[in-house]
């Protein structure tokens, strides 16, 4: 699926959502395309840790804590595929916990931006790998 | 010229512009491959059968047509797997024992990464300094440069690897210019050319830029991918050694040791690419049909109005000559403001037009002398029409707008 073919991923490029560096954040990495020169950083606000309600405790230990990302931020500069990415990518990810976020697949990637071909495949996954690489780094 | 490819007839819509990266081919090329597998094939060299006999007498025919073509004997072309092949095989084969610490070896800054890594490489693994010549205020070589170095360093510059055509900028560099000046300063430096942008587009002589190496690939010339040429001028043939050993380039073979056989064949171990070889030779008997001079004088003026096309174009900065126009080709590499070029390209694409998009394998031009990530490229040859360079343009208006931002960016 090409960015010609598909408004919605114009209108994130045009129009890029939770872009620019917000005042406070937990979590910031950048990354680099090197052979196409795209780079992104992402700045990620985490919610207060809770305790899992829904995990169910076998000894007396406490319950996994889980992470929610509250929000997701970025500066980037790259193609449209990329911006628009990672524009969209801040807004399915955000509410989610770091366990889904680190479990977000390719699949499930190209059913948010459309097919991608294998030459521009990297530029609508940069986004995805910077979000991931932060939050795995914090642990 | 155009109907000559078939491409074009099962692609009716397709305006063609990247034949820097590979060349379409003509129905006389592709039917003298079908023929050799339909009627012809054997291998060469081998079988003492009239298929085989013909088989070889043909491979090494088309040797002396390559050899013609571009002015050398027939034992100085070595046919290689391509452009890539040849330089490494000049790097590991000569360059290696020929080069010791505090030697000086010259490229440039817009060198394609084939020619540029093997250099790179056998540099740094013998201690010699790589210096890199860098760009004029018109994207050429810049020769005074040049000069400069050769003036400090002398006889301590060993090799000089060149690009006679550059892959981006499309600037022509005169090799026997080149060479005088190595006359003068370095007069044993080796010269080495790489020529894969130039062999196609018009005439090439080997013995009037008296070049030690010329290196291109077929693909590039109407002709099959897999194959590429070596010239290796017949003085160098005591020092370049083969770097692949094998089948059909041993005279005897003994326990102790083996007794090569003369060049070229010591160079070509295992069975060759023979259609290559074959389609080379057909692609070659086409161009010499049309005649080198028309194809260079169509292409220039191709290559004049695509220029002063995109230079009417604010938004749009040609990374290349715009000056002289003698001194490049038809390869127009451009930046679109504020669109990314892979855009540019999946834009055009969408409009049927074929441009490459990136950083064409010169990552140092880009990086370093331009401080870009990468660029559009349109690269023009024979078959190509004025209507292909009014359709670009045409598209390339449409894709500013298309892409222009919102009045109101949220993004920084």
């Amino acid at each position: 699926m090409s960015i010609v073919d598909r408004q919605e991923l114009l209108d994130h490029y045009q129009n890029p959502r939770n872009s620019g560096k917000p005042e406070k954040f937990d979590l910031s990495l950048s990354l680099k395309n090197k052979s196409c020169g795209d780079d992104i950083t992402v700045f990620i606000s985490l919610a207060e840790p809770t305790q899992d309600a829904t995990a169910t405790s076998t000894d007396n230990t406490l319950a996994p804590v889980t992470q929610v990302v509250s929000s997701i931020s970025y500066e980037v500069r790259g193609c449209a595929l990329s911006v628009a990415s990672a524009s969209m990518l801040s807004q399915e990810l955000a509410g989610l916990t770091k366990e889904q976020i680190l479990a977000f697949s390719s699949e499930q990637l190209e059913e948010l931006v459309g097919k991608l071909t294998i030459t521009r495949s990297k530029c609508a996954h940069l986004p995805l790998e910077a979000i991931k690489k932060a939050i795995s780094l914090q642990n | 010229m155009k109907s000559d490819f078939p491409i074009f007839k099962h692609n009716p819509e397709l305006v063609y512009l990247d034949s820097a990266a590979s060349s379409q081919k003509p129905q006389a090329v592709i039917d003298r491959i079908t023929d050799f597998y339909t009627k012809e094939n054997a291998n060469v060299h081998r079988g003492i059968y009239d298929l085989s006999e013909a088989a070889t007498e043909n491979y090494e025919s088309g040797r002396a047509i390559v050899a013609r073509h571009i002015n050398a004997e027939a034992n100085e072309i070595i046919f290689s797997a391509g452009s890539t092949a040849s330089s490494n095989l000049v790097a590991a084969g000569h360059l290696q024992k020929i080069l010791t610490e505090g030697d000086i070896v010259i490229s440039s800054v817009a060198e394609h990464h084939s020619n540029f890594l093997p250099l790179q490489q056998v540099a740094t693994q013998k201690g010699s300094k790589l210096m890199l010549i860098g760009l004029d205020d018109d994207f050429g070589f810049n020769y005074a440069e040049f000069e400069q170095v050769l003036k400090q360093h002398g006889t301590r510059i060993k090799v000089v690897a060149l690009s006679a055509v550059t892959n981006v900028t499309g600037s022509i560099t005169d090799m026997v210019r080149i060479r005088k000046l190595l006359n003068t300063y370095a007069k044993a430096a080796i010269l080495v050319v790489d020529a894969a942008q130039l062999v196609g587009h018009g005439k090439v002589d080997v013995k009037e830029m008296d070049c030690d190496y010329l290196f291109f690939s077929a693909h590039k010339v109407l002709a099959e991918t897999g194959l590429g040429v070596l010239y290796a001028a017949e003085r160098n043939h005591s020092l370049l050694s083969p770097v692949n050993l094998g089948g059909g380039m041993v005279e005897l073979v003994e326990e102790a040791g083996v007794e090569l056989k003369a060049a070229p064949q010591r160079y070509e171990a295992g069975t060759p690419h023979i259609s290559g070889v074959f389609s080379l030779a057909a692609a070659i008997g086409y161009l010499e049909m049309i005649g080198l001079e028309t194809i260079a004088s169509h292409e220039a003026s191709l290559t004049e109005q695509l220029i002063s096309e995109l230079q009417l174009m604010p938004e749009i900065r040609v990374i290349g000559p715009t000056k002289s126009l003698e001194n490049r080709a038809g390869v127009v590499a451009f930046e679109v403001k504020d669109v990314h070029a892979h855009d540019v390209a999946e834009f055009l694409a969408s409009r049927h037009i074929a441009v490459r998009a990136g950083h064409h394998c010169a990552q140092l031009l880009h990086r370093q002398s331009l401080n870009i990530s990468s660029s559009v490229r349109a690269s023009l040859h024979l078959y190509n029409e004025s209507s292909d360079i009014t359709a670009l343009i045409t598209a390339l208006k449409d894709c500013l707008v298309f892409f222009a931002k919102s009045a109101n960016p949220t993004n920084s």
